[in-house]
């Protein structure tokens, strides 16, 4: 497999499948749910960092944003503050997908912005289900 | 015998991670004891399409109320979004937008804490996953004005700090699933002897 790309190829029917971003610093994470979601059919765009989640925004990405909290220079929470302060977040849902087993204070006041708080390791199958399910939300 | 001005009232409060759990309890829910009252932590353009899939998920209408509406019997209602939610005298649904409470608007503990005692054991609260310590409070209040409580057991929470913080309280009845939720809801008959 080479390194995670922002591509629309998948093994399912993306024509009718919400596009995902999974923004993380981790490479490994970048290409593991990339690829079980790609598998499951969802087109998949990647960020490294929270800026990077910014600049896809402002250019008018929509979709679901799988965000993780503990990056470098802006974490998940800095991401969630700026993507608010930037009024880029009119149509994205926001689930974060992280390894800390519970969210920290800097969460406080942020509570309706994330849609859902998904702890690393994760299933597959699971990740695809909840990723399914916000899909309901974007789409209408 | 009841009358149509003594139905009960089910106040649930939810946060992260709370729509799919939503969705899990109204599909089991197969009776709507009195008024049933969402307030969900939601990005306000969520709010319609959460009332939408749990209209789906139990076959009852989900209203979003307005300022001054009355409380109806069979009724499901959802709090709109960026604006608390109050009841006055236990039937009328009146909005503040005052300072968040918690970090949040609506705030759970807000809409249980505007029940006043004459609701006494006719209301139940019900506190569901999420972050910080919102509806802690109004959970306390609805257990000292006669009223049946409950939480999302913490084990089946995305994040659990909200039903940690009722269950701190020491007002908290029941701990349950979200399944045991949902028949909480469908058995809940406080003209009959529903015991703790």
């Amino acid at each position: 497999m080479g390194p995670p790309g922002n591509d629309t190829t998948s093994g399912g029917s993306s024509d009718a499948m919400e596009r995902v971003m999974i923004v993380d610093d981790d490479l490994h994470i970048l290409v593991a749910v990339k690829t079980v979601l790609n598998e499951a059919g969802f087109p998949v765009d990647i960020a490294e960092s929270g800026d990077e989640c910014i600049s896809l925004l402002k250019a008018g990405w929509t979709g679901i944003i799988l965000l993780d909290i503990m990056m470098p220079v802006m974490d998940g929470w800095d991401t969630i503050h700026a993507i608010n302060r930037e009024g880029v977040g009119g149509n994205v849902l926001i689930a974060m997908l992280t390894a800390k087993e519970s969210p920290d204070r800097k969460m406080i006041g942020l509570q309706e912005y994330v849609f859902d708080y998904i702890t690393k390791p994760f299933e597959p199958a699971e990740l695809v289900n909840k990723v399914q399910l916000y899909s309901k939300y974007i789409r209408r | 015998m009841r009358t149509e001005d003594h139905f009960p009232i089910i106040i649930i409060g939810s946060s992260t991670g709370g729509p799919q759990v939503l969705e899990e309890i109204f599909s089991r829910v197969v009776r709507v004891p009195g008024a049933i009252i969402i307030v969900q932590h939601l990005f306000h353009s969520f709010v319609s399409v959460l009332g939408g899939q749990i209209h789906e998920a139990c076959g009852t209408p989900v209203a979003i109320p307005s300022e001054g509406e009355s409380v109806c019997a069979g009724t499901i209602y959802l709090a709109p979004g960026g604006r608390h939610l109050l009841l006055k005298n236990n039937r009328i649904f009146c909005f503040s937008d005052t300072d968040k409470l918690h970090g949040v608007r609506p705030s759970i503990d807000l809409a249980m804490r505007s029940l006043s005692p004459g609701q006494g054991k006719r209301c139940m609260g019900i506190l569901l996953t999420g972050m910080g310590e919102d509806g802690a409070k109004g959970i306390d209040h609805i257990r000292k004005i006669g009223g049946v409580t409950a939480v999302q057991d913490p084990l089946t929470c995305a994040i659990m700090s909200m039903p940690l913080s009722a269950i701190a309280t020491g007002s908290v009845d029941y701990i349950l699933s979200p399944q045991g939720i949902a028949t909480m809801i469908n058995t809940f008959d406080p003209g009959g002897q529903q015991s703790r």
